[in-house]
């Protein structure tokens, strides 16, 4: 029932006003800090108007919960709606966006923006889980007999790393912790796949495959909103295209470039409240992969220069070889209908 | 004079007599004024006669009281339960009416009656109070969207059926992601829907349709990414908020990843993709052009419009430095803190 959800932010918020006005009070009496006058009587004040109405609305709860339970979907549903719309406010405020005009129907397209993976929901066993780390590289890379034990050790290091986050939100990003240990471990078996081929085939051209070209935070921010960032982004990709010797190391990595941004992506929408589990995520492909974002603001602007002349360079009306506007996927769509 | 006050009358007269007549024995006992023994005798009479008397009158009395207070609390006890019948029989009707309210504070209260359960009283302060803590909350927005959340779910994991097998089963990774999406948008062309009705604009027609190519050779062909640009710039200029803008944009990124990956699993996740296509058709009208006149057209008209853009642009928040950057930068130099302390 939303009423009960209601009283209980209500009773929470008195709750907390007359813990304030008793600390304030307690400290005045030991003198720690003296109120003035007018402070002290609005504390007192406090006190007298919201212990009476906490009691009457508890007691009202009291008799909700005669019809309903607590603990049913629907409160808990609606409660962590409400946790996220905490942080959802949040990352709005961070964003410091002025709302230029505003509509009543943007409060139903907020609160769609809010909801998120539902916290309580197993997405997936860890059979699947497993099958999935096996699954999605197997045509292109092999994988070593003791990747197991190495999928594992991820994901308990990843585990280890992220069990200390008490926020819920963070707690709720259910769909990344599972995709991330995936994907570091998935970007392992190539990183080593690419340093195996360089050591049969490519050594005498030297080419050092140990480690992945930096890339730029802003990129990830304005992918869709600044064409440098879109040829930036681009071209990166395609330097660690130029590592591939084989076409299934091409067709792994672009799988893996997607996965990578997706995980990105998700995360840099979740701002400074997820700062902290990007930076782990960032870290331990650091540590698997050498692939770390350029912190050096002077290397950053020159980039960024130097992507222009890239532009300049760039056909920018050519199409893929295999260009066709018909793709399989529409041959398909085509045929089913 | 009601019985009541004709029997304390009668007892007070009693009380006269009697402490009457104890003086006289009073005075007699004392030699103070002598009686005579009839007149003694008489005294004597009168007092146990007006004590009987009193006595019963008394009781009588309080035998009344006790019957009047009681028919009087259950006349009260009468009025206050029709008073209170009324008071919540009347309560929708009386709030509707409540001048000092405004409408929203009005229909915020009325949700809130309607899901109580039967018998369950409120009073107005509280249904007032509730309701409005309940509409900041967006509780009955977010009860809508979360069954309709449901409702997507299930549809779409019927569409996708079961055709998993070692090669395609990582999709299921996004089983709960594409509903979201699905609804997401929804709510938004609702939105576009409800400005146009508001502004008496031109019928909404969907939204414009996106090209499989340009997913499919999003990193190849910088004509599919330019595509795409404009093709999320009509949207956006579809929208006449901030907050409408700002979701688009989310949802877009979001979309367009999501896509990707399908796209790059290639033929395993066909179906799925489809499943996808489909419902978010069905949800939100948005879906893809597969007449390939139409492909061809604006294939040649995304090319002009390429061929005039200025590629070394950013946008108008431009920012080398993100938040999360400096983060690291901050979290760097602590690290470099620590270790030269130590």
């Amino acid at each position: 029932m939303k009423a009960m959800i209601a009283l209980e932010t209500i009773i929470h918020d008195l709750e907390l006003r007359i813990k304030t006005a008793r600390e304030q009070l307690a400290r005045h009496e030991s003198g720690e800090k003296k109120l003035t006058l007018l402070s002290k009587s609005s504390a007192e004040n406090n006190l007298e108007l919201h212990k009476p109405l906490v009691e009457h609305y508890k007691a009202l709860l009291k008799e909700f919960e005669k019809f309903e339970k607590l603990d049913c979907f629907e409160h808990r549903r609606l409660k962590a709606a409400i946790e996220r719309k905490k942080y959802y406010k949040f990352n709005k405020q961070e964003k410091n966006k002025k709302k230029v005009r505003y509509k009543e129907n943007d409060e139903n397209i907020e609160a769609a923006m809010i909801i998120d993976e539902l916290p309580d929901e197993t997405i997936l066993d860890e059979e699947e889980l497993y099958r999935i780390s096996f699954a999605t590289l197997q045509d292109y890379i092999p994988y070593h007999s003791d990747a197991k034990e190495e999928l594992i050790s991820i994901q308990n290091e990843f585990n280890n790393l992220i069990k200390n986050f008490t926020d819920e939100n963070i707690r709720s990003l259910e769909l990344l912790n599972y995709m991330i240990p995936i994907l570091i471990f998935h970007l392992n078996l190539f990183k080593m796949n690419l340093q195996e081929e360089q050591t049969y085939q490519e050594q005498a051209e030297n080419i050092d495959v140990s480690f992945f070209p930096k890339y730029h935070d802003w990129w990830i921010d304005e992918l869709w909103t600044s064409h440098i960032a879109y040829f930036s982004i681009y071209k990166w990709k395609k330097d660690i295209s130029l590592l591939c010797r084989t076409q299934k190391q091409k067709q792994a990595w672009d799988i893996l470039f997607n996965n990578w941004i997706f995980v990105k992506t998700l995360l840099s929408e979740k701002s400074s409240l997820a700062f902290e589990y990007q930076y782990i995520f960032d870290t331990l492909i650091n540590k698997y992969i050498d692939l770390t974002s350029e912190l050096n603001k002077d290397v950053i602007k020159k980039e960024k220069e130097a992507i222009k002349y890239f532009i300049k360079k760039e056909n920018i009306l050519s199409l893929s070889s295999e260009h066709n506007v018909l793709t399989p996927y529409i041959h398909y769509k085509k045929d089913i209908h | 004079m009601n019985v009541i006050e004709e029997l304390e009358k009668r007892i007070k007269s009693l009380t006269s007599h009697i402490e009457q007549s104890t003086n006289q024995i009073k005075d007699d006992d004392s030699g103070e004024k002598k009686l005579s023994l009839i007149v003694r005798a008489s005294a004597e009479l009168s007092i146990e006669k007006n004590e009987f008397l009193r006595r019963k009158y008394q009781f009588k009395l309080k035998k009344l009281k006790e019957k009047d207070i009681r028919s009087l609390l259950d006349e009260e006890k009468t009025k206050e339960e029709i008073r209170e019948r009324n008071y919540f029989k009347y309560q929708a009707k009386r709030i509707q009416r409540d001048k000092s309210k405004t409408s929203q504070e009005i229909d915020h209260a009325l949700i809130i009656i309607d899901e109580l359960p039967e018998g369950f009283k409120l009073e107005d302060k509280d249904l007032f109070h509730i309701g409005h803590r309940s509409h900041e909350l967006f509780l009955e927005i977010h009860s809508d969207l979360d069954d309709d959340l449901i409702e997507i779910k299930n549809e779409f994991l019927e569409l996708v059926g079961d055709h998993f097998n070692d090669t395609n089963i990582d999709l299921k990774i996004l089983n709960y992601r594409i509903p979201l999406l699905i609804l997401q948008l929804q709510v938004l062309v609702k939105n576009i829907k409800e400005n146009i009705e508001e502004e008496n604009m031109k019928d909404f027609k969907g939204l414009p349709r996106f090209h499989d190519w340009w997913v499919h050779e999003l990193w190849t062909s910088h004509q599919a990414y330019m595509g795409f640009f404009k093709w999320k710039q009509i949207i956006l200029n579809m929208f006449v908020t901030a907050e409408q803008k700002e979701s688009f944009e989310v949802i877009f990124k979001n979309w367009i990843l999501v896509k990707r990956i399908l796209n790059v699993k290639g033929e395993s996740a066909y179906f799925y993709n489809n499943a996808f296509d489909q419902l978010i058709h069905k949800y939100s009208e948005l879906e893809d052009e597969y007449n390939e006149n139409n492909l061809s057209s604006l294939e040649d008209i995304v090319s002009k419009i390429t061929k005039k853009e200025d590629f070394a642009t950013v946008s108008k928040d431009h920012n080398i430095i993100t938040p999360y950057m400096q983060f690291k930068i901050d979290k760097a130099l602590e690290l470099e803190n620590g270790s030269k302390r130590s």
